[in-house]
Order: structure tokens, then sequence, then C-alpha cells
């Protein structure tokens, strides 16, 4: 049976210079990928992102995304908005500073900086499982991997989505329009081999796996239903 | 312009060790070698547009310190029509000196920190230059 890619989280963080919290945002999200999550995250280097990183955008669009800022002017947040599409989860990590507690180091944190770290990893950790467990539901999500400690403890460099290579892409056409839609023509592989027969079946089954890996407007669903359907057809050769 | 600080940017990329080394480079500048004379300003803040960081980026002086060749802050300082007065790529300063090699993200080891303190003792040079002397 074809293999369709695991579903993967983005955690953008701030890294906020001015600020410890930008620090912790930062140390944060690498707890989080070196440690807590390793096989479902990934990360988006928001300097390249915001700098024009194709691959990094287009990483930010296909997948879902949590941004981790240091501050209310949520900048991986807007960023991430603005260039890629919204967010899965949005966390402040202002949000998990306790009341008296003050956060001066932004070099290398101290004991207070790292517990408000590990309580924002703790979160982002949660909201992964959250994105992944929803996502998740509708295709076979293979076992994860184990990865030794050594492997994750201090990785020299981590998983970043910049180098990744280009996400594969099918275009359709409906609406006059020409729309992009991330592994299509991988879905269109899993769905003729999963036993679905009839045309509601299978409308259902595409249109629940391409809303997986791609955004789809609000009341737009029908509209890319019977364009995916007749693709999906044309694809397989049958050219209904 | 006595009021002018000099700014140090680093693109704090986080999906390599070299970012980080950027960054610490930055810190041990503006907390340890030059306090009150440099400074840094939140790179994605200044790129979305913030009034305040595009002000104290076009009224001081301003050295990028980019962690690959990608040069992500250089890019975007120039995106906001500002030529940094000084570039620099911690992976150069790297090539010369593969012994300090930066053992991690999250920590950098002692390569990584010696590899700092040699970026940190060049742009502190640079950071006296330009207040004595200007943009050249």
């Amino acid at each position: 049976m074809a293999d369709l890619p695991k579903v993967k989280v983005g955690i953008v963080s701030c890294s906020g210079e001015e600020i410890p919290e930008g620090t912790i945002s930062r140390i944060a999200t690498m707890k989080v990928l070196n440690k807590l999550r390793p096989q479902q995250t990934s990360t988006i280097c928001l300097p390249l992102f915001l700098a024009g990183g194709k691959e990094d955008r287009e990483f930010a669009r296909v997948y879902p995304t949590i941004t981790v800022d240091g501050c209310g002017k949520f900048c991986a947040k807007k960023a991430t908005e603005k260039y890629s599409g919204k967010v899965s989860a949005s966390i402040n990590v202002r949000d998990f500073v306790k009341e008296g507690e003050t956060l001066v180091n932004r070099r290398d944190l101290g004991q207070k900086e790292l517990e408000v770290a590990d309580r924002v990893a703790q979160e982002i950790a949660t909201q992964v499982d959250e994105i992944v467990r929803q996502r998740s539901e509708s295709i076979a999500f293979s076992q994860e991997e184990d990865v030794s400690s050594d492997e994750v403890s201090n990785a020299s460099g981590t998983g970043c989505s910049c180098g990744s290579g280009e996400i594969p892409y099918l275009e359709i056409y409906f609406d006059g329009k020409k729309v992009k839609l991330f592994y299509l023509k991988e879905i269109f592989d899993f769905v003729s081999q999963d036993g679905s027969k009839s045309d509601d079946d299978i409308a259902e089954r595409i249109l629940s796996l391409v809303r997986t890996y791609n955004v789809i407007d609000e009341g737009m669903e029908n509209a890319y239903r019977d364009a995916i359907v007749k693709e999906y057809h044309a694809y397989l050769g049958g050219g209904k | 312009m006595k009021d002018k600080k000099v700014l140090i940017i680093p693109c704090s990329g986080i999906g390599k060790s070299l970012g980080s080394v950027g960054r610490d480079a930055t810190y041990e500048v503006i907390e340890n070698l030059k306090p009150g004379k440099a400074d840094t300003v939140c790179l994605a803040l200044l790129t979305l547009g913030d009034e305040e960081a595009k002000q104290k980026v076009t009224s001081n002086y301003c050295i990028s310190l980019d962690g690959c060749p990608k040069k992500c802050a250089r890019k975007n300082i120039e995106a906001l029509g500002k030529e940094p007065e000084k570039s620099y790529r911690t992976i150069d300063f790297f090539k010369d000196n593969p012994g300090k090699k930066p053992q991690g993200i999250v920590d950098i080891g002692e390569g990584g920190r010696a590899l700092s303190k040699s970026i940190a003792k060049v742009i502190s040079e640079d950071v006296d230059d330009l207040l004595e002397n200007g943009r050249r």
C-alpha cells in the first residue's frame, strides 16, 4: 500500500534577541524538537522565513504550525500568518511566567528562566499531541521509531525545514483558477489502494486527506470535492 | 554623533549551531565587552516593520552577524533600505578557526564559546572604530 507522509508540526520560535523570553522561546522549542517530540516536529528558521526562504514558507503552508513568541508583539505568529497561513496554535512565553518571577538572563538562562522554558516546552508538546491526533485520524500513522538519547541530546543540526527539498504537489483547476495541492498524487495512490469504491466514499476519503496537508477555505469544500474527484479519475486513466 | 550606538544584529538561526554562536557573540559584545556602546534589536520585530525597531536601526550603526551563507540578518536589514556598516558570517570565523567547533544548538560547548569570543573581539574593535570614526 502506498505510504502517506507522517503529519509533522512546524514549531516557529521568535528567538527575540532583546529579551530573556526570546531565548526561552528558543530553548523551549529546541527541547521539544530534540527531546520531547523529535519525531513529530520540525522547526522553521524565522529569519530565513522572513527573508523569503521558499522551502520554509512552503513547509508552513503544508504542515500545521505552532508559534512560540516571547512577548505580546507576536512576531513569529504574525510572520507565519502573513507568509504561509493560519497557525494551529500560538504560545506566548509571558503567559507561563508566574507572578513575582523576574526574568533577567537572556544569554545563559538561569534556574528561573529554565523553569519557564520547561513549562513552555510542555505546553508545546501538549499542543503537538493534539494537532497530530486530530490530523492523523484519517491516515495510517506508522509506529514511531526509537531514537537514542545520544542522537537527540545535543544535535549540532536539528529538524529544521531549510534544505528539506520541495514538497510534492499537483495543480488542479476549478472555478477558473489553478490551485496547488500538496501530496495530491500520494493521496490518489493511497486512496486507489484502500478499498473505497463509490464516488462518494472516494470523495470523502480524498477530501479528508487533502485537508490533512492543505488548507481549504471554509465554504469551498464542495467545489474542491468535485474538482478533486474529476482529477482523481483522470489520474487513474478513467477520465470520468 | 556621541549618542549613537552600534547595533549587533545576529540571525539567531535556530537550525544550526553557528546561528547560536552568532547570538552568543552578540551578547558577549553588548553585555561584557561594550556595554552602553553596543546593543541589539529583535530581528523578527525589525523585519515585520515595527516603527521603534526601524528607528533604532536607521539612527544607529549596524553590524549584521549571520550563521550561514544565506545571510538572513543582512538581507532583512537591507530590505529596510539600510546597509549594515559591517557584515559578518560566523561560518567564515569557523573556517579560519576549525579547532573552535561548536558542539550544539542549545549548548554551543567550549569550542563554540571560544569561537564566539573570537568573533566578539573583532566586533568590539569595530564598535570602537565606528563610534570614533563613523562609517568609512
